[in-house]
């Protein structure tokens, strides 16, 4: 393994697949504690619209169906949690975990009901190859050698996922939408006395955002491999959640905290040749999660200190 | 009506209260199974009669479901321990995997007496569970990480780190199956007996004196009101003189004990071994938390909701054994149920509450 310029196109390329589903899920829980929605659902419901991306790809081989379903999906489980979180005021911990075993059991439910196993299910289904979203090739891009290799098995949603990123933020800071939401997000009862209504704006925003973890589903199961394993979220809910928890809800910042995150899942996976036991690598991410956070409280603590 | 009679009525319904959410919960969510179930080709009746027998239906499978228990009641414990106490912390996980990983090896490799590997291996997991619980504590307290993304990563770093060791470090070195990845087979001598002549193991009725350990600590100390007043209004505690950094510290011991032990039962008493995975895919703490919110955090009533949920599972195992049925229908139960459970569906003594608050909103003006 040598260090070349190629090599380290490689592990870019990795890192920026591993990012955008990452990022996806990251807005989603930037507009949720926006508006004090705390969501840590997030998880099962990646889990659960990466299922049916995968499930509607399989029965009716139309990929725009797939996202379609998929994003529907997402938005159903979010608003059934703003709804018990807000409506019926449940334990927005409780209703997220509750979330979540029942998205485990039941994905790998119908997977041993469709397809009849409880691992992984690969493009090769006994209905025929299953094919994943389209690959783009930007003109310009292709030919530079590379640029070309960080570019490399790009979906059109990897690159909407940053347009996202920028759209996120528009909403949030620059339009008179975004100023309410924000506004229930610092004092409830203050933006209710100026006449917005708290709980459907929560549950409505909450509900869109919800989307883009259907879209980061679709990443996940019909991106840059087309298969669906148990559990093939892996935590990556509960990373967001600590991307969103650096980036304080900025969604802006959630590119910078969502691509830290990303970077150390792909070393993960970059690694995994080297002579390093896979267990131990697997633990990079979660270890950095920690560490991050550790230090970024540590800093901030720092400069409130200073400023006082 | 004499004061008593009046106290009398108060109590029972305060009991129907607090059983009528748990039964209304249960009931939605096997209904809500029911459908899927027939949906699925299969009849009702018939997958749930294999699961009822498979969890309560003899001896042997009613052992089987007490012995499933057991880590689910120290997991629920450990729930319990700290939710109550304003920690809402889900590292019992790790905890466990950690305690029952180093609670067989212990037994595995110390040459000492049976009796005293049992009690240097509980010991062993208590003090790992306790030191695991004291990282996420230090984590939060140090550093401000929340309680929930640093237990739910130190989860999986737990995991892991078992799943390496028991690859490549301490694997089973006379195991038959090569490809079993697990630690060394405990000796008989150092195995937690069965109390009966079934399969349940004194672990068991370790976890039940835990419960009232539990009860009493919470009910007639000062450590317990301390905590419970903690997890209420932290700033109250901390007018009334209460050291909020040794609470925490003192608590996530506590907690990591309960769930460290509940590692070392199952290890101990069920698979005599570490296996890779062991704790992970079963979910035992994750059972312990839906049992401690089905009995409202009440330490008996957490035992008898871990039994009724362990129930589910081997009862889902007989199922997936005679139906077509797969036994994940019951962790969409499970999660119902804690859905459910999240929100208030139905409150008996509403009216209670309504003209207690009338007369404290009268006597303040």
């Amino acid at each position: 393994m040598t260090l070349s310029a190629e090599y380290l196109a490689t592990v870019l390329n990795s890192t920026l697949r591993e990012v955008t589903p990452l990022l996806l899920v990251t807005l989603c829980a930037c507009v949720c504690s926006k508006v004090s929605v705390f969501n840590i659902a997030l998880e099962g419901t990646l889990l659960t619209s990466a299922f049916f991306a995968f499930l509607t790809q399989y029965f009716t081989r139309n990929i725009y169906l797939s996202v379609l379903v998929s994003v529907l999906v997402a938005m159903l489980i979010t608003f059934i949690m703003a709804f018990f979180i807000v409506h019926l005021n449940g334990q927005s911990m409780i209703v997220g975990m509750a979330i979540n075993t029942f998205s485990l059991g039941f994905t790998t439910f119908m997977l041993s009901m469709v397809f009849n196993t409880k691992g992984t299910v690969n493009a090769m289904t006994p209905n025929g190859l299953l094919t994943g979203l389209t690959k783009l090739s930007i003109p310009g891009l292709r030919d530079i050698p590379i640029v070309r290799t960080v570019f490399n098995n790009l979906t059109v949603i990897d690159y909407l996922a940053f347009a996202l990123a920028i759209v996120t933020y528009i909403v949030m800071y620059k339009t008179v939408i975004g100023f309410r939401l924000r506004a229930i997000g610092i004092n409830k009862s203050a933006a209710s006395s100026l006449g917005i209504r708290v709980k459907r704006y929560q549950i409505i925003s909450t509900t869109i955002s919800g989307g883009m973890i259907g879209l980061a589903g679709c990443l996940l199961t019909l991106g840059s491999v087309t298969l669906f394993t148990q559990n093939i979220s892996a935590a990556r809910g509960y990373v967001a959640l600590a991307a969103n928890n650096l980036c304080k809800g900025h969604p802006l910042g959630a590119l910078l905290s969502s691509f830290l995150f990303g970077f150390t899942k792909a070393l993960a996976s970059v690694l995994q040749n080297t002579a390093a036991k896979q267990q131990l690598l697997e633990c990079i991410p979660y270890v950095s999660t920690i560490a991050a956070m550790a230090i970024y409280n540590v800093i901030a603590r720092r400069k409130s200190k200073a400023l006082s | 009506m004499t004061r008593e009679n009046r106290n009398w009525k108060k109590t029972l319904l305060a009991i129907a209260d607090g059983f009528s959410q748990p039964l209304v919960a249960v009931i939605i969510s096997l209904f809500l199974a029911a459908i899927v179930i027939t949906i699925c080709g299969e009849n009702v009746f018939t997958a749930y009669g294999a699961m009822l027998r498979g969890a309560f239906g003899n001896s042997f499978y009613l052992n089987d479901t007490l012995k499933r228990s057991t880590p689910i009641i120290m997991g629920g414990l450990a729930v319990r321990i700290a939710w109550r106490s304003g920690y809402e912390a889900m590292g019992g996980e790790g905890q466990m995997i950690l305690g029952a990983f180093c609670a067989a090896l212990v037994a595995y490799y110390l040459p000492v007496p049976g009796v005293v590997r049992i009690v240097l291996a509980m010991l062993a997991a208590s003090v790992v569970g306790a030191a695991y619980s004291i990282l996420s504590g230090w984590l939060y307290e140090r550093f401000q990480v929340t309680f929930i993304i640093s237990t739910l990563m130190l989860n999986y770093i737990a995991n892991y780190f078992a799943s390496y060791m028991t690859n490549y470090v301490v694997k089973d070195p006379d195991g038959l199956d090569i490809n079993a990845v697990q630690t060394g087979k405990i000796a008989v001598e150092a195995r937690l007996q069965s109390i009966f002549s079934g399969s349940v193991h004194w672990g068991f009725a370790f976890a039940l004196i835990c419960v009232a350990l539990m009860t009493f600590l919470f009910k007639k100390t000062s450590f317990g009101y301390k905590s419970r007043m903690g997890g209420l209004n932290p700033k109250f505690a901390l007018y009334g003189g209460v050291n909020p950094r040794k609470m925490l510290y003192l608590v996530m011991i506590i907690s990591g004990v309960s769930a460290g032990l509940g590692g070392a039962f199952e290890a101990l008493g069920s698979k005599y071994r570490y296996i890779d995975q062991m704790i992970f895919t079963t979910g035992y703490a994750w059972s312990g938390m839906v049992a401690a919110l089905l009995a409202n955090f009440n330490p008996i009533g957490t035992a008898v909701a871990s039994i009724l949920l362990a129930g589910l599972s081997t009862g889902g195992s007989a199922m997936q054994r005679s139906t077509i049925i797969p036994l994940e229908v019951c962790n969409m139960i499970e999660g119902i149920i804690t859905l459910l459970m999240s929100v208030r569906l139905i409150r008996i003594t509403q009216r209670g509450y309504k003209t207690k608050r009338k007369a404290k909103g009268g006597a303040r003006a």
